[in-house]
């Protein structure tokens, strides 16, 4: 575990295992996890409301099951350590597969229903995890694309609010994309 | 995937994996017994999509592990709909405008393709973009297409008909100007090229019409006619756009809109003078307007040099170069942006030799400038980037190439660098790749690796130029972008309308034009009617 202080947590090489100051987070359904602060901190919400000075007991997440906050703790603990392991650079958040190690994770880590993944981006939102929104939503983006826009709306239960004359008209500006 | 952060209420959940995993697990399993599916589509577990699915697949097994919510994608505040959309590449979030009106204005937004253009190149400019060397002789084009790993398409092959005039095939007064009047491909910006047509006072009395265009969206826009003139000398002109905020409260550049600019520049008659003659159109007012332009140096003709080498635009900002009595003396910078009253003038590099041709081009946003030396031996050619526009223009020398250095693998490409009859005149840097060049070596287009001084065939001319040795100037070489995000064109403003020769009426609205349309069918299609035998 990389020892982490109340500032910003700069990652580095050494692995030490004794004073990790740790945070409650509580989720909407009254589960409270208990995690490492340098891994709540990737979530700048978190971030904030600790630097703040205002974590002193739990911190309450009234946005967000635990179902879904055990995943995130999942994700910023596997991005938290990743960086620990690398350069003390800025992980790279743009998924560039060759040289992103994580990559292959991450990948796995999106294959859940529909449901969920909304929910992860939503909370990624409320959170503030850069990473696991752009990833989330990179991952419904390539769910959408190859598709008509009538397989999306089957895809998405989205309904057609355009009568047919105006729907004819939005693809007629922009004819060629369509080819 | 053991959930390591410790749970401190009574929940067992040592022995029980997380349950929508197990469930995506055998779902997994299921799927590779039963039936082929996209690899690329997740499982998707919800109730509305099983009944969509096809007959073979198992109820699902477990359905407490639903969430109580079922969150559709309509449900997501449209700040996270925006966030998803604008991660699609282009063409895939222009066709999802159909999908619904929310969708339509989350795309619309006019942040929408910042943010698209931001994520897709968010360190620096791109330079992986694909892009088309576009070359226009004597109403020819040739086409050629290099895409990200700046692979050439080898011949580059001119269409049957022979002109490879298919792909401007969308705009209106193609067709009649491709058999009756002159017409030439001016200039380019990014992927818009700007197109121009002369009808010569026959039937009336006649006009010049400009045209700017999209190739790959198929938008196009006809500006203002300008009378037709018997003698307007030589004409310098310059196509350049700038994205522009329409967007004041956002007070940033949203992309969507730009602002253009046509600039055609006179041939000063004498040398050494002060004040040169434009005629500029810009799409905020929608209209030409002469102007006289003060220089802070004496300008020359463009016989020569300037002709030959065309206006490149970088940075906002116009360039040409200014000659007399055959000797460069520098460049002329104009900015029809912010500053239309007054250009300004920069020297030629220290080591540049000005009795010989120059050409020039842009690479990222700087500009460069060509010159093979043929009067000197060992033969060779330099290329200098310009750093800094003050102090009347600080160079500096990138590249210098001597012929006897070059190496190919095609030893006629090195049997003609070492000619005696100059090869090698430029015909464009490459976009994306700042050490490569495209030469232009009889009737080949070679890449010329400067940094390797490596030669590659990248192309044939013959179909363009069929008798032609000379080479073609670095202003019919035109670089026509593909930016993730095309460049649209201008919308008309006040244009304004009717003329006697229906296929180039400006056009406000697609019903304006459909009308049109319509009415020119109907002229073709009643023909005199022929007498029947009786």
């Amino acid at each position: 575990m990389a020892s982490s202080s109340t500032s910003v947590v700069v990652s580095n090489k050494e692995k030490e295992n004794k004073n990790t100051k740790k945070v409650t987070l509580k989720s909407s359904d009254g589960e409270s996890f208990e995690v490492d602060e340098s891994v709540a901190m990737e979530s700048q919400t978190i971030k904030h409301i600790i630097e703040d000075g205002c974590a002193n007991n739990e911190i309450p997440l009234p946005n967000v099951t635990s179902g879904i906050l055990s995943r995130v703790i999942e994700y910023c603990k596997k991005h938290k350590e990743a960086a620990g392991e690398s350069e003390p650079s800025v992980t790279s958040y743009t998924s560039n597969s060759t040289t992103n190690p994580l990559t292959e994770w991450d990948t796995e880590f999106v294959k859940v229903d529909q449901n969920t993944l909304f929910d992860l981006i939503l909370a990624a939102n409320y959170l503030d995890i850069k990473g696991l929104l752009d990833l989330t939503c990179k991952t419904v983006a390539d769910m959408m694309k190859g598709k008509t826009p009538q397989e999306i709306r089957e895809t998405f239960h989205i309904k057609n609010d355009y009568t047919p004359e105006e729907e004819a008209e939005v693809r007629k500006e922009n004819q060629w994309a369509f080819e | 995937m053991a959930v390591e952060s410790i749970k401190i209420t009574n929940t067992d959940t040592d022995t029980d994996p997380d349950p929508d995993l197990s469930l995506v697990l055998s779902y997994k399993r299921r799927k590779e017994d039963d039936f082929e599916e996209d690899p690329k589509e997740f499982p998707i577990l919800s109730p509305y999509r099983k009944r969509r699915r096809l007959e073979e697949e198992e109820p699902d097994p477990d359905d407490s592990t639903q969430l109580p919510e079922f969150i559709k994608i309509e449900e997501l505040p449209d700040a996270i709909l925006f966030e998803i959309l604008y991660r699609l590449p282009c063409r895939w979030a222009l066709q999802c405008k159909s999908v619904s009106k929310r969708w339509c204005s989350v795309i619309s937004h006019p942040l929408f393709v910042r943010n698209a253009m931001l994520h897709r190149h968010p360190f620096s400019k791109s330079n992986t973009e694909p892009f088309t060397l576009v070359l226009y002789h004597d109403k020819k084009i040739l086409a050629l297409p290099f895409d990200e790993d700046c692979g050439g398409v080898g011949d580059g092959d001119v269409d049957g008909d022979g002109d490879g005039l298919d792909f401007l095939d969308f705009l209106p007064c193609i067709e009649f100007a491709r058999k009756n009047y002159p017409f030439c491909v001016e200039a380019s910006f990014n992927d818009l090229l700007l197109i121009r047509s002369v009808v010569l006072p026959i039937v009336n009395s006649g006009f010049t019409e400009y045209c700017i265009c999209n190739p790959i969206t198929k938008q196009w826009i006809i500006l203002p006619r300008l009378p037709y003139e018997v003698n307007s000398g030589i004409l310098l002109v310059g196509f350049i756009c700038n994205p522009d905020s329409c967007d004041k409260e956002k007070g940033c550049i949203t992309n969507g809109h730009y602002s253009y600019r046509v600039v055609r520049i006179r041939s000063p008659t004498q040398s050494n003078t002060t004040q040169i003659r434009m005629q500029i159109f810009s799409s905020d007012t929608g209209e030409w307007c002469d102007s006289l332009v003060s220089s802070p140096r004496g300008l020359n003709s463009f016989v020569g040099t300037p002709a030959h080498a065309g206006v490149v635009a970088c940075n906002g900002l116009l360039h040409w170069v200014d000659e007399n009595d055959r000797m460069i003396r520098g460049f002329v910078v104009f900015d029809p942006f912010n500053s239309a009253q007054g250009c300004r003038y920069i020297d030629p590099p220290i080591d540049f030799s000005r009795g010989e041709w120059v050409s020039f081009g842009v690479f990222q946003g700087r500009l460069r400038i060509f010159q093979k030396s043929s009067l000197q031996c060992p033969r060779s050619f330099s290329v200098w980037e310009l750093e800094d526009y003050n102090n009347a223009g600080t160079w500096c020398l990138k590249y210098k190439i001597y012929s006897e250095d070059m190496v190919s693998e095609y030893s006629d490409l090195l049997k003609m660098a070492k000619e005696k009859i100059s090869t090698g005149s430029l015909l464009a840097f490459h976009p994306n790749v700042g050490e490569i060049v495209f030469l232009q070596f009889r009737k080949y287009i070679v890449l010329c690796n400067m940094r390797t001084r490596v030669l590659t065939m990248a192309g044939r001319l013959e179909k363009l130029l069929p008798g032609y040795f000379d080479s073609l100037p670095a202003k019919y070489v035109f670089l026509v972008g593909q930016p993730s995000w095309p460049t649209p064109v201008p919308l008309p403003l006040k244009f304004e309308c009717p003329s006697p020769f229906l296929f180039s009426e400006f056009v406000s609205k697609r019903q304006k034009f459909k009308k049109q349309q319509q009415e020119v069918e109907k002229l073709r299609a009643t023909p005199t009617p022929i007498p029947l035998p009786v």
